[in-house]
């Protein structure tokens, strides 16, 4: 067996089997799960072995955090067992879990997938047979001499692809995943041979040839594809830009030739001059190259403007800042609250600095000044040193500047006629609870404006203003699409059940 | 202090739990409470057939932010465009595995590029792989096929003809191929290498009127973007031209073995019966003219099995006489032919420009312009069978090359007495009977 067989085999177990870990550690201690794949809201049974008695500690990752961090202890046979439940709204992914005693530190991992299986197992089996048909379509082009090892891989497949199938039936649908992603990696170690052993053969046959000359076609037009999606994005950028007053029409004429060009080197390909294609588009490119110069100079002076603004909005809540603080006065201890205002007055006069910078046109300079301005306003803040309410002053003041980040984009979307009074709501609404969280915690209930203040970050508006607004990118709008409508599909089957 | 969501669900999924033994909850989670500076919210991968991916990720960002380093997928990015939530262009300088963006309060980061880095291939196998803050969607070209997923995907479906996967967070490898077969490309490629071929045989003076008709319903299939079909026509016009040349090849040496079969019989003075011989010979010759090679092959084979009968006549007096006497006469028809020159030649000779008409005809092959040369210094003009003599030649390739040069319009060829005279077109003769 070669080692790239034996990683491969390796990685169907380790995917496969959640006990691995046992098997690999040769230390007394283990860690492993009773299942290889889970559904939100399942229990997971986490067991393994320890030196009788040892206190293990078990962490469990999700895909982004740790989200369980427990303590167990082996029983005098060194064994140990918990259960662990996933949240009904579990996120899916790559699951890991680790447990360790003094110096000693084991693993393991499991799949979270969505609730639904069984659409899920039925498109899996439908690229498994694609991936059957190309082995077969490979194996087809041997007359004679077909390698042996191919034969045996594809035969593994087509059994593994046979007992997904089964299983996928019987209703054991996380069994018929596990054997489906078998089957492909048997297709893959099949095709995988065949292609080596057409490669050793190395005829130059005619249709080789052809081939190669369609492979280099084939990219020449994919790599125009993707120019010209690469233009359309350029161009929903440039109506943006025109709509915000910026005058775009050096970009639209470097556009329009890249556009041209890039025609040019389609009919080339078109009557299957792919030479000449390649010319054409390696002109194209070469116009791309003027254009990104153009936007990177566009994208300078929408940034000399938003610095402006950026500045008078620092400046906004550092007074907001200082009013709350002297709100809250009462709650915090005296010197704490001077070196805080201190702090904050330093970083105002920063920032007149840093608005003369902006008008001599320095604003690349002025930006890292501005940076450790939004730094030294956090440090401000944590003088006040009082309660938990240094971290939640800083988030009412980021959940403050998102409130004006959301108001100034429904006025943009309000100037460019559309309908803007939903987010308007949100808007005001997320506004009122602020105001509210700071009563309650000038009144000293830190947790009732805690809650409030989550109330009114979870209230703002988050996604669909992107949706109206992000035009540009074709695929990407198109694979939301998509995803949307398999949510919808997931749902109506989740009511079904 | 909690105020991720996310986390406070887990803390309430982590209540219900039922422990075996004793059981602590340790960390009160805050350790992790340091905020990101940004919140991946989605990310789009398209795959390209040449294995360059496109990239469209999406970020929420603390808009109280200055500046913001993003972390990118690959390390080389291709147009490269930043655009804050508005749709606004957002200026940004590339680090190492990222870029810094100047946020400037913007809420969120939509970043857009193309990288080769991402894909490798061997062995006709592509692999995508990625490492992913969140779960991704990975669209994969047109026509490919899914061999391998390392971890299962969360939801698999096709868009636009390709493999459209959502893949959890964390390592993903996706392993596929792209079929070539049944490509634009692929056809238009196989459509050129028939042309070429077909090109090939008729230059050789093979007629291949199936292999061009096949190649005719190729190019009707591909205008209907029936690639596969145009892929198989192409494909038998090809081996329908190639089967041409082999039976007009097959055919020649037939004609060659019969008329040298010929020619040695009637040295041996077998005569009786090789007129059949030479009939059947000629009518062979006729069907190769046609393009009806198989017909040709067999009446070549019937002229070599006649000529292989025939016998020798009886060795009787008056015959000899007779025989004699016709020969003589043969003899001196023969002597006063060549005395007196070719018939016609007073309506045909001149001089023959000959560098005109090798400049006017740059294709011309050296064993041509070797012909054309004698036919000049014999006065324009010769016969196929003094041209065959001077430069050693098989008959059927002779008679091959005189066809050429007539089509091209370069030679003319005047049947007399039962022999082919060659001429040198009159456009290349000054005087004479000259156009």
């Amino acid at each position: 067996m070669n080692l790239r067989k034996f990683t491969a085999l390796l990685m169907v177990a380790l995917m496969v089997s959640p006990t691995v870990a046992a098997i690999v550690g040769a230390s007394p201690l283990t860690v492993g799960t009773d299942k290889a794949l889970y559904i939100p809201g399942e229990d997971v049974e986490i067991s393994g072995t320890a030196e009788p008695g040892a206190s293990i500690n078990i962490t469990v990752n999700d895909p982004r955090e740790v989200i369980y961090n427990l303590t167990v202890s082996a029983d005098p046979e060194g064994n140990y067992s918990i259960i662990v439940s996933l949240a009904a709204d579990a996120l899916p992914g790559h699951y890991v879990v680790t447990a360790s005693t003094d110096g000693e530190t084991v693993e393991t991992s499991f799949m979270v997938t969505m609730t639904n299986l069984s659409m899920l197992v039925e498109n899996l089996l439908s690229h498994v047979e694609r991936s059957q048909e190309r082995v077969e379509e490979a194996l087809a082009e041997f007359e004679e001499g077909v390698p042996e090892d191919a034969l045996e891989s594809y035969q593994d497949g087509v059994d593994a692809a046979e007992t997904a199938r089964q299983l996928a039936e019987e209703g054991d649908y996380s069994g018929a995943i596990e054997s489906a992603l078998q089957a492909l990696r048997h297709f893959q170690d099949a095709f995988r041979s065949v292609m080596e052993a057409r490669a050793e053969e190395a005829l130059e046959t005619a249709e080789e040839t052809a081939e190669e000359e369609a492979e280099k076609a084939v990219e020449l037009r994919v790599a125009i594809e993707r120019a010209r999606a690469f233009l359309r994005k350029v161009n929903a950028t440039a109506d943006r830009l025109e709509e915000d007053g910026y005058d775009v029409s050096q970009i639209r004429e470097v556009l329009a030739e890249a556009n041209d060009t890039l025609a040019r080197a389609e009919e080339l390909l078109e009557s299957g001059d792919v030479s000449a294609a390649a010319h054409a588009l390696a002109d194209a490119r070469g116009t791309i190259g003027r254009m990104m110069g153009l936007l990177h100079s566009m994208a300078k002076k929408v940034k000399a403007e938003k610095a402006e603004k950026f500045v008078e909005q620092m400046q906004k809540r550092i007074q907001g800042l200082e009013d709350k603080i002297d709100k809250l006065r009462d709650r915090l201890e005296e010197k704490n609250a001077v070196r805080a205002n201190q702090t904050l007055q330093a970083v105002e006069e920063k920032l007149q600095r840093i608005r003369e910078r902006l008008e001599a046109g320095d604003v690349d300079a002025a930006l890292d000044e501005l940076d450790d301005a939004v730094e030294e306003i956090d440090e401000g803040i944590d003088e006040l040193n009082g309660h938990g309410i240094s971290s939640l002053l800083k988030e009412a003041n980021r959940v403050e500047a998102k409130i004006r980040a959301l108001n100034a984009t429904a006025m943009m979307l309000k100037n460019r006629g559309l309908n803007a009074s939903g987010v308007e709501e949100e808007i005001s609404r997320a506004r009122s609870l602020l105001e509210e969280m700071m009563e309650r915690l000038e009144e000293g209930d830190t947790e009732g404006a805690e809650g409030l203040l989550d109330e009114a970050e979870e209230s703002l508006p988050r996604n669909h203003m992107m949706k109206q607004i992000m035009k540009g990118s074709k695929i990407a709008e198109k694979v939301r699409e998509w995803a949307e409508h398999f949510r919808k599909r997931h749902a109506e089957e989740d009511e079904e059940d | 202090m909690i105020f991720d969501p996310q986390m406070r669900r887990a803390v309430a999924g982590a209540l219900p739990i039922l422990a075996a033994v004793v059981l602590v909850l340790l960390t009160p989670l805050e350790a992790a409470e340091a905020q990101p500076s940004y919140t991946p919210r989605e990310l789009v991968f398209a795959v390209y057939a040449d294995g360059v991916v496109a990239v469209d990720y999406t970020a929420d960002v603390d808009p109280t932010l200055a500046r913001v380093n993003i972390t990118l997928f690959g390390s080389l990015y291709e147009d490269l465009i930043v655009e804050d939530q508005d749709g606004l262009l957002l200026d940004y300088s590339s680090f190492d595995g990222g870029v810094t963006v100047d946020m400037l309060g913007s809420t969120s980061v939509s970043v857009s590029y193309s990288t080769p880095d991402l894909t490798s291939k061997s062995a006709q196998i592509w692999v995508f792989s990625v490492s992913t803050p969140i779960s991704s969607s990975i669209l994969l070209p047109e026509g490919a096929t899914i061999v391998g997923l390392n971890v299962v995907p969360l939801a698999l479906g096709s868009l636009n003809g390709g493999p459209l996967l959502t893949m959890p967070a964390g390592d993903v490898e996706v392993a596929y191929t792209v079929g070539i077969v049944g490509t634009r490309e692929h056809a238009l490629a196989l459509i050129k290498d028939a042309e070429s071929t077909i090109e090939a045989v008729k230059a050789n003076g093979v007629t291949a009127a199936d292999a061009e008709d096949l190649l005719q319903q190729a190019y009707a299939a591909f205008d209907a973007e029936r690639y596969v079909e145009a892929e198989q026509l192409a494909g038998q016009a090809k081996t329908s031209a190639l089967n041409a040349e082999a039976a007009a090849s097959s055919a020649e040496n037939s004609i060659n073995e019969a008329s040298a079969s010929i020619s040695a019989v009637k040295k041996e003075g077998r005569t009786i019966g090789l007129d059949t011989a030479e009939k059947l010979l000629q009518q062979a010759e006729a069907a190769y003219d046609a393009g009806d090679y198989a017909g040709a092959e067999g009446l070549a084979e019937q002229a070599r099995a006649a000529a292989a009968e025939a016998t020798a006549p009886q060795p009787s007096y008056t015959w000899f006489i007779v025989g004699a006497g016709g020969a003589a006469l043969l003899l001196v028809a023969a002597v006063f032919v060549r005395r007196r020159g070719k018939p016609g030649v007073e309506a045909g000779t001149g001089e023959v420009d000959l560098d005109a008409l090798f400049e006017q005809n740059p294709h011309l092959r050296f064993d041509d312009r070797e012909v054309i040369r004698f036919l000049a210094e014999s006065g324009g003009e010769a016969f196929a069978s003094e041209i065959r003599e001077r430069f050693n030649i098989p008959r059927t390739s002779a008679w091959r090359m005189i066809r050429r040069l007539q089509r091209e319009g370069i030679i003319e060829i005047k049947s007399i007495g039962g022999q082919s005279l060659v001429r040198i077109g009159a456009k290349y003769r000054t005087g004479g009977g000259g156009a």
